[in-house]
């Protein structure tokens, strides 16, 4: 017992309290045959004592979701004696509060996932031949990209009834015009940046 | 493990539970018992960071010596709460250990957090119990200087702590306002360009406090402190006002205050005197009326000029822990039908026993906390390591003065009386406290030892101090012990929560 | 309860890789590489495949057949078109018949499958895991990964026992933090192998990006070994745990509820008040009856109504210890009213279902229902509809 209980206090008042630590002897691991003390071997492991902080670390976001409904602060309980922190384990920053405190809990997901095994054979490819974002396009391209997305727009604003083909012909045109007359624009049937702009389309 | 693990699985060869409990030797990890009283057949061991459970008494021999039974129903419990492990968990069980124990020690990293301002010695009050040596209400020169009160703020700011909590007394601290009022913006001023949070707080009767006073504690979240010692018949019995009125006017006072402030800022405390043991029901109903949920039940203090009037509201501590012990039953008999209402020391002990938070109460730490945890300043520009210490000098005794407030901070903590206070103030080497079970939730006051021998380390077991509190965790853990599901919810929820 | 996969006809071929799939307006003006994305043409347009092929566009989603041999591959005649959805990542096999969701943008909890492989065993393993080298897996995630919104809260890793992957575990999770700087990553491991302290220092810089949720099935070893099936468990459990939060990542720690923990339920919530109040989360979770909780179905089925005194002990103690606590899978009527705050709607929406009887309740929109593999032997008897004199009065 005698073992244990020294050689518990060098290592953990040897965190407070340096200076009486170190005058604290310690027993031969002879010892350590009687039966409750630990074992010659492990008592190397203690070396590895390592107390860790109580606070609790900082997070992105995430699980202020799990936080619940707070409930109010508990009575301030009588003053006196208390020092400026009651009780806590550190001086982490406060968790920041939850942005609702919903009558339904939130939604949230985190039982593991049923995946479907892939089945062996299937080779995956390597990653896929281009970047995930991408590189400027050449001028066709812009031309072609931005001109379609000017007919959807114009189709679900009930003026262009043709089909999503990225070339401003005579029923685009028309459609332009409409739409420009609608937004007190000079209707030129071109896509010019104002037109544009009104479509809500950047380039 | 994964090797194997399809097959296994295929072949349905789930291990059974035996292959995993561990019948061999186990080793011991430092604890601390007790018998209990109320139940003679179970002994409550406590680890060494203050996790607790019972063993029958019998088996305390076998389990020292090695020989609990593999299959005991105690042993899991013993092995969850640190005080034996196997030689495989020696590593991680006293990382555990050591990580419990730093978080309950940590408040000694920040040092003095506690901060009372003694603004005057004047009262209008002439409480039979005071442990101050009050002057008239009209009294000069019983004040804190303006000289006096700056070098203080100067003091305050050098203080290490991040959050400090500034408690005005006295006296009757709204009789000096003007020099609280002064204090507190000197305060918020030099605060602004700090990285300090202060809170404020007062201890007052309130009878002085007029709607400017009040708007202007409201104006700096103050939390304020009043004595109700009961109902009427007792309060206005040892709180003499010229009128006699003084529960009366507590009572309107408490009302403003809380319009004012907001209800959870106004708190309560009782002194009990020898008339009051006789009325534990009755003096909790009265809070319970007066709508708080928080009562704290403080004994009278053995300290300054209290001791003058012992003979005739005194009482022996067995007195007194046979009134509290009545007073949490009737407690604890409200919660059940849905009263809340909380007993404020209880509520410590209770934040000691069931967390490993570093205590935010100074006067039950160990290393001790007056000086290290607490500072005052007096009226007379004098520092002392607490209240109590303070008192003392006022009856003669001033060796615990540590100097006054325009020594630098460095200095009064080297000062030579602090020294003494923490060489002493070590519960863990005190005799008496090294083997208490309950040494992991207590703490050591040297400055009342003084107080009582005139030496720091007395005789443990027949102080004051160790009577309260050996009386209070005994009642404590019978409840726990006991373990009825309701009381041990209700005690376990008068634990300050930190959600 | 949408699946996260469906079959489909494919005319043209498609490559193996991962897709995007956005509306043609999105697809349009998207920052992906249009060789990722297939566009989804909206129904009743008539649109110009050719135009989209010169674009580059991977292929296109549509609901019928197309005329003749397009310019670019087309995925039609989904046996379930609400599966694939604008936002999804998706990839296609087998010629099409087989297509898999590999990320849902309107799904709550969305995962990535490091792993097949596991070094514990445990009683109700829902993904059992299998002995192969999926090394390859790394490879494709990162990939998906790029497809992701980045304003996806929060994204999970599982499997298997992802640690077992080392630093190409690392690699991954700063590739998802790269790309997605605003996303929680939550990986699910037993923690064991971070006993040894140089794993966890893979991880650094990953503190508070990165949550790992960890089982820990009891206050002592005896149990938790035997849950998990493997001697010295609990011990390297604990050490990762320390390792890891010693580092200050950020740790949650889950319990399943069965026949084999539920009898010290109580002791197991004071024992992380204790010894882990550090923890940012504590789930308590209902038993899914998948993989191995089948086969084990006599050890570990109980009706939850027998633990659920214990279970309202625990979370109450836990809440007031400051410790944010939650109740996963289990249903709103067994729970009742006190412990509503704590419950979650946790079971993925692509596997939750409800019953008949939930036809009547009053709160079944915020209950997180049942797992759809849920057969009557799985459910407990208290269920039943609530009503409003259950909530007045409880």
């Amino acid at each position: 017992m005698k073992l244990s209980w020294r050689r518990y206090l060098e290592r953990v008042l040897g965190v407070l309290l340096p200076t009486s630590a170190a005058g604290l002897a310690v027993a031969g691991d002879a010892a350590a045959s009687e039966s409750t003390g630990p074992q010659p071997g492990s008592t190397s492991r203690l070396r590895d004592l390592d107390p860790i902080p109580f606070s609790r670390p900082m997070q992105l976001n995430g699980l202020d979701q799990f936080a619940g409904h707070r409930s109010h602060s508990s009575h301030r309980s009588h003053r006196s004696h208390y020092s400026g922190s009651t009780g806590t384990y550190g001086t982490s920053p406060p968790a920041t509060p939850p942005a609702s405190s919903p009558s339904a809990p939130p939604a949230v997901g985190n039982s593991p996932q049923q995946a479907v095994p892939l089945d062996g054979n299937a080779l995956p490819q390597k990653s896929a031949p281009s970047p995930a974002t991408a590189p400027s396009g050449a001028a066709t391209n812009q031309g072609l990209l931005v001109a379609m997305r000017a007919q959807l727009e114009l189709k679900r604003l009930g003026h262009y009834n043709g089909t999503i083909d990225g070339v401003v012909g005579p029923e685009t045109q028309a459609a332009l015009r409409r739409f420009q007359q609608s937004q007190n624009l000079a209707q030129s049937g071109v896509l010019d940046n104002a037109t544009l702009g009104k479509l809500g389309i950047q380039p | 493990m994964g090797a194997d693990a399809e097959p296994r699985a295929r072949r349905n060869e789930f291990l059974p539970p035996t292959a995993f409990s561990d019948a061999r030797r186990y080793v011991l990890l430092p604890f601390r018992f007790r018998h209990l009283k109320s139940e003679s057949d179970y002994t409550l061991v406590t680890s060494e960071t203050g996790e607790f459970t019972c063993v029958p008494r019998d088996l305390l021999v076998p389990l020292v010596a090695g020989q609990l039974a593999p299959d005991s129903p105690y042993r899991l419990d013993l092995e969850a709460k640190s005080i034996i492990t196997s030689d495989a968990g020696l590593a991680i069980t006293v990382r555990r250990l050591a990580s419990q124990y730093r978080a309950r020690k940590s408040f000694i990293f920040e040092g003095p957090s506690l901060v009372l301002f003694v603004v005057t010695l004047r009262c209008d009050h002439s409480c039979h119990y005071c442990q101050v040596s009050r002057r008239s209400e009209f009294a000069p020169d019983f004040d804190m200087s303006e000289v006096d009160a700056l070098a203080a703020v100067d003091r305050l700011f050098e203080m290490p702590a991040k959050n400090i909590t500034v408690e005005f007394q006295g006296g009757e601290p709204l009789l000096a306002f003007e020099r609280v009022r002064q204090i507190v913006l000197e305060i918020s001023r030099r605060q602004a360009s700090s990285a300090k949070r202060i809170t404020f707080s007062m201890a007052t009767t309130l009878h002085h406090a007029t709607p400017e006073i009040l708007e202007f504690l409201k104006q700096y979240d103050f939390s304020v402190s009043t004595s109700l010692d009961g109902p009427p018949e007792i309060h206005d019995r040892h709180r003499p006002t010229p009128k006699r009125d003084s529960h009366a006017r507590t009572m309107a006072a408490i009302d403003r205050a809380r319009l004012a402030l907001g209800a959870c800022s106004v708190s309560a405390l009782t002194t009990i005197t020898r008339e009051a043991l006789k009325h534990p029901e009755a003096i909790v109903d009265s809070y319970v009326a007066a709508g708080f949920n928080s009562i704290f039940l403080r004994p009278l203090s053995p300290f300054g000029f209290a001791t003058r009037t012992e003979g005739k509201i005194g009482y022996p501590m067995k007195d007194f822990l046979a009134f509290y012990a009545r007073a949490l039953a009737y407690m604890l008999e409200l919660n059940a039908k849905d009263t809340s209402i909380s007993e404020a020391y209880a509520a410590i002990l209770l934040t000691h026993i069931f967390t490993s938070q570093s205590s935010g109460y100074v006067d039950l730490r160990s290393p001790q906390g007056a000086g290290s945890g607490t500072l005052v300043f007096n009226y007379d520009g004098g520092v002392y390591p607490s209240d109590e210490a303070r008192m003392l000098a006022e009856t003669g005794n001033a060796s615990l003065r540590l100097g006054n407030v325009h020594t630098p901070f460095d200095e009064l903590m080297a000062a030579p009386a602090l020294r003494l206070l923490l060489e002493a103030g070590i519960a863990e080497i005190q005799p008496g406290c090294s083997d208490c079970a309950y040494l992991p939730y207590c703490g050591a006051d040297p400055v009342a030892t003084i107080a009582r021998t005139g030496a720091p380390i007395g005789h443990t077991l027949s102080s004051a101090h160790c009577q309260r509190h050996m009386g209070l965790f005994d009642l404590l853990f019978d409840y726990l012990i006991a373990g009825e599901a309701r009381t041990v919810e209700t005690l376990r929820s008068w634990v300050p929560s930190h959600r | 309860m949408l699946a996260l996969h469906t079959h489909a006809k494919v005319a043209g071929r498609f490559p193996a890789y991962p897709l995007k799939i956005l509306d043609l307006t999105e697809a349009l003006a998207t920052t992906l590489a249009r060789t990722r994305v297939a566009a989804k043409l909206p129904s009743g347009y008539s649109v110009d495949l050719g135009a989209l092929a010169m674009l580059g566009f991977a292929g296109v989603v549509a609901e019928t057949a197309p005329g003749s041999e397009p310019p670019l591959p087309v995925l039609h005649s989904a046996g379930d078109p609400a599966v694939v959805d604008t936002g999804d990542v998706i990839q296609i096999r087998s010629g099409g018949s087989q297509v898999r969701v590999l990320f849902r943008r309107r799904s709550s909890s969305n995962s990535l499958f490091v792993t097949e492989r596991c070094n514990s065993l445990c009683l109700m393993c829902s993904q059992p895991p299998r002995e192969t080298d999926d090394n390859w897996r790394i490879d494709e995630l990162k990939d998906i990964v790029d497809l992701i919104d980045p304003t996806v809260s929060t994204i999970g890793i599982t499997g298997g026992e992802p640690t077992l992957l080392g630093h190409r575990l690392a690699e991954l999770l700063s590739h998802m933090h790269h790309s997605l700087p605003n996303t929680q990553i939550h990986v699910l491991t037993n923690g064991r192998l971070f006993a040894d302290r140089a794993l966890v220092e893979l991880f650094e810089g990953l503190q508070g990006y990165v949550t790992w949720g960890i089982p820990v099935y009891a206050d002592v070893p005896a149990v938790h070994d035997y849950v998990v099936q493997a001697h010295g468990a609990f011990f390297e459990t604990l050490e990762g745990i320390y390792n890891l939060a010693g580092s200050r990542h950020a740790i949650e720690i889950r319990y399943v509820l069965h026949k084999q923990t539920m009898a010290r339920i109580r002791q197991f919530a004071e024992f992380v008040s204790r010894n882990m109040p550090f923890s940012s989360h504590v789930a308590f979770m209902g038993l899914e009856p998948m993989g191995f909780a089948k086969m084990n179905r006599a050890l570990l089925w109980v009706d939850p109504v027998e633990y659920v005194q214990d279970l309202r002990f625990a979370v109450n103690w836990l809440d007031r210890a400051g410790v944010p606590t939650s109740i996963f899978n289990l249903p709103l009527c067994i729970l009742q009213h006190d412990l509503w705050r704590f419950a979650r709607k946790s079971i993925s929406d692509w596997k939750r279902m409800y019953l008949p009887a939930c036809e009547r309740c009053e709160v079944r929109n915020q209950c997180g229902g049942f797992f759809r593999s849920s057969g009557s032997n799985w459910q407990s008897l208290a269920i039943s509809p609530v009503t409003t004199c259950d909530r007045g009065n409880s």
